[in-house]
């Protein structure tokens, strides 16, 4: 983790990798519904028809990508977030159920965003679960993005990544190599697992808060790593989930059926409830405080699941001093 | 090749699957069947024995509820043996309640109307951009054109000029619940079509091989997706199932009604 909070574009790290892998392989074509500036740019230059603009028809956008690769073909689709809902019986019908070498991205994913609630969405992970053959990745920062473009491109079958609108700190100083789990920070308290922007929450939150916590980055959501999963929650015996998603259908209900089914254990969530959320500006302060997936609530949870009563009353108003969100 | 006999044995296999089975979709399978001889046996450039061959014309059939109809022609085709007709329905089977590409011939697994379209314009956008000859088929129900879905398809297939894309609407008239036009209006439907920019033919005798294959072989611009609106009767050749517009059939209803198609069939 670099010392200081630098910030970067996972949308950036996503154009970057895409045009890079494009230029080896002819194969890609990139299915555009009105949307990736740089992308649009560097297939229409490219020309050979790989750049296929669908115009603004969503639906649409997944179907024909699932017939391009029923001819061999390996088209990327970007998209907002929210609109997987509009593409989903698509996506699940032509794409999912005979498992087409389709590689979706989607942005704006999280609570983050000036568009408010059509537009930051909090759900993907729950739609994009429960379609059965496709595999799904949820990179922690700019750097890690590529590493998992590059690893969805080797896949041949479906794949989704989840992306976020704005930029995001960065956890890692150079790009690193795929792993679906990492430990991003040993420790003995608690096991953390966490992904995307959660990931930095939670180090900030581990650092400011002295938790001593096991953080572990999971960016591969599905398949679910479950004997990582289950290794590095055994070494602490506790476990907390933190993601910038809602409750349902996110990694931390996976996370609790492999627990219970296998290892029961003291498991406490944190992730965003059942709700819309609202438009916000980059500058706001406190957001992920409004949604209760803060640093000072991961630090409030690991002291709750490990039975931590001697944290100084003073030391949130302290904390909050200093933290700056 | 006999047209004739093949179109018997298909219209008989048809009445095999549904006694066979005891439910189906009578209505749309049978007001299909002709389109889907026309293209198999006709029009489209395929190998049953060899069914990815590279070069083979690809045939969709977007309405993939028309089971009885697609598993008959294939299988009078030579792509499966009519003794795998026992397969149909039971676990574990290739031979699904819509039709899927886990049986042989078939091009797309459909179900949800209105995708098998926009699945046949990336095939053939994918042919045109490989310098590809062979031609893509697509076989919609009219019905199936309330989708939006269908409309943005047919914007992209003019837009990128796939001139290699021809679809064949199945203008049966009714949908499960009634007269499809009653429902949501699609007239003026050929206009609609042209005025996408497709390339437009319309067939009055739709349950009629020879019609369907002269209007596929009848267009003349280069430039333009193609589109075929073969005016079928929904149940046709059984004329109780033909006045109910039945969409399916099951119980007495489907014994009476296969009874009655046999016997019209032994006198065709």
């Amino acid at each position: 983790m670099p010392d200081k909070i630098e910030l970067g574009k996972m949308r950036e790290a996503y154009a970057d990798t895409v045009i890079e892998l494009a230029k080896t392989d002819p194969n890609i074509v990139f299915v555009s519904v009105d949307c990736g500036s740089h992308e649009r740019e560097f297939f229409r230059k490219e020309g050979k028809g790989r750049l296929i603009e669908v115009g603004i028809a969503e639906a649409n956008s997944a179907v024909i990508a699932a017939g391009m690769a029923a001819e061999g073909f390996k088209p990327h689709v970007l998209n907002f977030a929210y609109l997987l809902e509009r593409m989903y019986n698509q996506i699940s019908q032509s794409i999912a159920q005979d498992s087409y070498d389709v590689k979706i991205a989607a942005y704006y994913a999280g609570i983050w965003g000036i568009g408010g609630r059509s537009h930051n969405c909090i759900i993907d992970l729950s739609m994009m679960r429960a379609l059965p053959n496709f595999t799904i990745f949820t990179p922690a920062d700019y750097w890690e993005t590529k590493t998992i473009v590059k690893k969805a491109n080797s896949i041949d079958t479906p794949t989704y990544v989840r992306l976020s609108g704005v930029p995001t700190p960065k956890v890692f100083d150079e790009e690193p190599d795929f792993q679906p789990v990492r430990v991003m920070k040993n420790g003995s308290r608690c096991t953390i697992f966490c992904h995307g922007t959660m990931v930095h929450e939670s180090l900030m939150a581990n650092k400011l808060g002295d938790l001593n916590a096991h953080i572990v980055n999971v960016s591969q959501i599905k398949p679910l790593p479950k004997q990582e999963i289950l290794r590095e929650a055994r070494k602490t015996g506790k476990v907390v989930v933190v993601e910038e998603h809602s409750k349902i259908g996110g990694l931390a209900e996976a996370i609790s059926t492999l627990i219970i089914e296998n290892e029961p254990m003291p498991m406490k969530v944190i992730g965003v409830d059942d709700i819309y959320p609202l438009s916000v500006l980059m500058e706001e302060p406190d957001v992920y405080k409004y949604y209760g997936i803060s640093s000072e609530d991961i630090i409030k949870t690991v002291d709750l699941v490990t039975g931590y009563e001697n944290r100084d009353p003073d030391f949130f108003t302290a904390y909050n001093a200093n933290s700056g969100d | 090749m006999n047209l004739d006999l093949i179109e018997k044995n298909c219209t008989s296999s048809i009445f095999d699957l549904l006694e066979l089975h005891g439910i189906g979709h009578s209505g749309g399978s049978l007001s299909v069947l002709q389109v889907l001889i026309s293209l198999y046996f006709e029009i489209g450039n395929v190998e049953p024995h060899n069914p990815k061959w590279p070069q083979r014309d690809r045939i969709v059939l977007s309405k993939a509820h028309a089971t009885e109809a697609m598993y008959a022609v294939l299988a009078e085709k030579g792509y499966f043996e009519k003794t795998r007709f026992n397969e149909y329905l039971r676990l574990g089977s290739d031979i699904q309640g819509h039709v899927e590409i886990s049986t042989p011939g078939v091009e797309y697994s459909g179900g949800a109307l209105g995708q098998g379209i926009t699945f046949a314009c990336g095939l053939a956008y994918a042919a045109k951009i490989r310098g590809e000859n062979h031609k893509i088929y697509a076989v919609l129900g009219d019905g199936e054109c309330h989708e939006g879905s269908v409309w943005e398809a047919a914007m992209f297939a003019s837009h990128y000029n796939l001139d290699n894309l021809f679809i064949v609407i199945d203008n049966n008239h009714y949908a499960d619940h009634g007269d499809v036009d009653e429902m949501m209006n699609l007239q003026p439907f050929e206009e609609r079509w042209a005025a996408f920019g497709w390339e437009t033919k319309s067939v009055e005798e739709g349950n009629k091989v020879s019609a369907i294959t002269n209007a596929l072989k009848s267009f003349q611009q280069d430039d333009k997706p193609k589109c075929v609106i073969a005016n079928t009767v929904k149940n046709y050749g059984v004329p109780m199932w033909e006045e109910k517009h039945l969409h399916q059939v099951a119980g007495d209803l489907l014994s009476q009604g296969v009874k009655q198609g046999r016997r019209l069939l032994h006198a065709r």
